[in-house]
């Protein structure tokens, strides 16, 4: 920006307050596991599958159904 | 132009690596606390925001766009935590004096500034005249990414900038002529 303007080139000398040792190690304490990726327990896999399954199950079953009623 | 090192601290926390954090926070927390306690004139109210900025840094980092402007995303993070927080606290109008619309200040007070004038002078400035200086005057920070956190066409920046520039040099006039400023000044 315009650093030749007097005003400006002061605020820019003002800008930096480090954090004390002990902020900084509370943030990183908090900041880090955020990054991790959550892994899910592979039983919510496991319990995706199955109701998927039963939902196919039920549908060739109602299917059976119908195209029985239909062809009696 | 993007900075190499915000570049690979980008790629870094997209990539969900610590370091990538590392890097940002070393390279930008001294400077997003300057302008947090500078907006909010508490060191408490800038530690906290502080945390809150660098904890979105985290969560959000691995979504970040490669070509993002990692400086603009911290400050534009920070700066709104500052404005909800100073809605909470309403401690944005606590200081703020009237300091009028400026009539031209005289040409020497530039030349005289010191920087704990300046400080100040710039704590009895209005929030938003004191963020725009602050911003505009952080190394890196385009004037586009300014404009674009303020939300306003590169001209009102300009307008806006220059408003809160002849604010400012006018509380600095007003605190020069302070028989107790001028006390100090003369014993530093």
């Amino acid at each position: 920006m315009n650093h030749t303007d007097p005003v400006l080139t002061r605020l820019s000398e003002l800008h930096r307050v480090e954090p004390k040792a002990e902020l900084t190690a509370r943030i990183r304490a908090a900041a880090l596991p955020k990054l991790e990726l959550r892994r899910v327990h592979p039983i919510w896999g496991w319990a995706v599958v199955a109701s998927v399954m039963c939902y196919l199950l039920w549908a060739v079953r109602f299917v059976a159904v119908i195209s029985h009623s239909i062809a009696s | 132009m993007a900075d190499p090192a915000d570049i690979e601290a980008l790629a870094l926390l997209r990539r969900r690596d610590p370091r990538g954090f590392e890097l940002a926070y070393r390279r930008h927390a001294a400077s997003v606390r300057g302008f947090l306690r500078r907006m909010t004139r508490n060191d408490d109210h800038a530690d906290d925001l502080l945390q809150i900025t660098f904890l979105r840094l985290a969560e959000r980092g691995p979504e970040l766009r490669a070509d993002s402007d990692l400086p603009a995303w911290l400050f534009t993070v920070a700066r709104n935590a500052c404005y909800d927080q100073m809605r909470v606290t309403s401690s944005s109008t606590a200081h703020d004096e009237a300091l009028e619309v400026l009539t031209s200040p005289p040409p020497d007070v530039e030349a005289r500034l010191l920087l704990g004038d300046v400080e100040h002078a710039l704590s009895r400035l209005k929030a938003e005249d004191r963020e725009i200086l602050l911003l505009v005057s952080i190394e890196g920070l385009s004037h586009e990414a300014v404009s674009k956190m303020l939300g306003l066409q590169s001209a009102a920046t300009r307008q806006r900038l220059a408003r809160a520039r002849s604010r400012l040099l006018a509380a600095l006039d007003k605190q020069l002529k302070e028989p107790a400023t001028l006390q100090k000044r003369t014993l530093a």
